[in-house]
């Protein structure tokens, strides 16, 4: 198994998404536990290139590839994993927001949480608000994040969270706001949960609230 | 370098032409100007600019296309419908050239066509740029204001490879039409290096299966490359922007979005000389057929 697990982290890192759904098939016939290859395998696969992609050893491209090939082992192995072991740090719906088009560091925050272990939901560019929360009720997200490049697509920000507080919804998600225009000054103002200037500081910013959110579930 | 079976598009958007076999029309070469962070551009939501400067560039970029015989487009990139307004009044004041109306967001790119349309410059626009998932009501809007030329960008959620930007293209055509767009201009979208070489194979399939004019905003795998200008020092910026812009014109590529206005300087003589032996390539009929 120990060699699997180096080999299919390795394939991860290579972004090789064909090795990749072989060794997840080859773990799976041969009785493999998958938590194991998962955690140790691909995730730690992934972890690597998000590493890389912070020193700047590698492209964006790379980095989306890496994240393509580990959800596709995490796709076969997952379905072998009982439900109640199915332990991810959180689950995140992400997009940028209405009438914004922009994408590049919204696809990097992606990639990157889910390299550091969370369960995501890119809904892409210019996602409206009630699209946000329908999606984040379909999958029952913790956290959502809403990129805003534009100063003029902040607005969509606010309105996000006032339909969240004026629907009774207000602590049903946690919203996490980023993107060019946005600051902390901004998040402050329209009372987000959080503010991330870069997608290193997001997915710290996601651990750190499902942590504070665990603590205070208990 | 090749020569396409399949017949090649030309299209005339206003006075220039765009499309055909590799060799056959000069490359079109678009500069962005207005856009975020431009240095001529004093207050980007009021469209408060230096009109100076930014006639002074217009005509740098006219001079070097006369000198080329190169085609050139503005890509005029405004972020609020009152700075569009004026960028177009501007334009369209200064140069004959075609342009296109960019913005980040959907509402002033609407805006900025139906007020070019209002006030008759409807030969002259090319939206830029609509996606495969563009939403319905953009391109509704886009066939109410009566918009015939448009940039369609081969970018698709999850997209990557060049396989992924061709299919996203040939699913969206039939939508594209639909919108009242009789002009699609093909762009499959370069945003670091690794998708300069992906968009430029992207290029040579989508011309090969749909004859449709085609080409990429090459210069963005320069401009996002973190930590090049450090490595490589600061001539290297501009050395490598002509390269990568070079790279899918090579490849067929009819246009090119090849940066900041200001770069005209290098990128029009570069082209020039490209499309120079190119020539000779297509009058010899010495192409690679594909």
């Amino acid at each position: 198994m120990e060699k699997l697990i180096e080999n299919i982290r390795n394939a991860v890192v290579d972004y090789n998404e064909e090795e990749v759904i072989k060794l997840a098939n080859e773990a799976i016939e041969k009785g493999f536990n998958p938590v194991e290859i998962i955690e140790r395998g691909l995730s730690e696969g992934a972890r690597i290139v998000g590493d890389k992609f912070e020193t700047l050893e590698i492209f964006l491209t790379e980095l989306m590839l890496a994240a393509e090939a580990m959800k596709a082992g995490i796709n076969i192995l997952f379905s072998e994993v009982p439900d109640g072991k199915r332990a991810t740090k959180g689950t995140i719906i992400i997009g940028t927001v209405r009438g914004d088009i922009h994408d590049i560091g919204k696809s990097i925050m992606s990639s990157l949480l889910l390299a550091n272990g969370f369960n995501v939901y890119d809904l892409g560019v210019n996602v409206s608000s009630i699209k946000f929360i329908e999606e984040a009720e379909k999958v029952n997200a913790d956290i959502i994040m809403l990129s805003a490049l534009m100063t003029t697509s902040l607005v969509e920000q606010k309105d996000l969270l006032r339909y969240l507080e004026d629907t009774g919804k207000g602590e049903k998600f946690i919203v996490v706001v980023g993107g060019g225009a946005a600051t902390q000054e901004w998040s402050k103002e329209i009372k987000a949960d959080g503010y991330a200037e870069t997608a290193i500081e997001g997915v710290k910013l996601a651990g750190h609230l499902m942590e504070e959110k665990r603590r205070s579930q208990i | 370098m090749f020569k396409f079976k399949r017949t090649q598009k030309i299209y005339e958007i206003d006075k220039i032409k765009l499309g055909g076999q590799p060799g056959e029309n000069p490359t079109v070469l678009i500069g962005s100007i207005f856009y975020h962070g431009h240095k001529i551009v004093l207050d980007e939501k009021k469209g408060i600019f230096n009109k100076e400067s930014a006639e002074k560039l217009i005509k740098l970029q006219e001079e070097f296309s006369d000198k080329t015989g190169n085609p050139y487009m503005l890509d005029v990139v405004g972020s609020t419908k009152k700075a569009m307004e004026k960028f177009i009044n501007f334009i369209s004041d200064n140069t004959e050239a075609p342009f296109l109306i960019d913005s980040p967001s959907v509402d002033v790119r609407i805006s900025g066509v139906k007020y070019a349309m209002e006030v008759g410059l409807k030969r002259r626009i090319v939206y830029n740029s609509i996606i495969p998932e563009s939403e319905p009501k953009e391109l509704e809007a886009i066939k109410e204001a009566g918009v015939e030329n448009a940039i369609l960008l081969a970018y698709k959620g999850g997209a990557i490879t060049s396989e992924d930007r061709i299919k996203a293209v040939m699913e969206f055509l039939p939508r594209v039409e639909e919108a009242g767009i009789v002009k699609p201009i093909i762009d499959t979208y370069v945003f670091d290096v690794p998708s300069l070489s992906l968009a430029t194979k992207a290029i040579v399939g989508i011309k090969r299966e749909t004859g449709f004019p085609c080409g990429c905003g090459a210069h963005n795998a320069i401009s996002t490359w973190m930590g090049f200008r450090k490595r490589m020092g600061d001539q290297a910026i501009k050395t490598c922007a002509v390269t990568v812009n070079i790279a899918p014109i090579i490849l067929g590529a009819d246009f090119i979005l090849y940066g900041p206005i200001e770069d005209c300087k290098y990128i029009f003589p570069s082209v020039y000389a490209i499309n120079t032996s190119y020539k000779y390539l297509y009058k010899l009929q010495e192409q690679l057929e594909i």
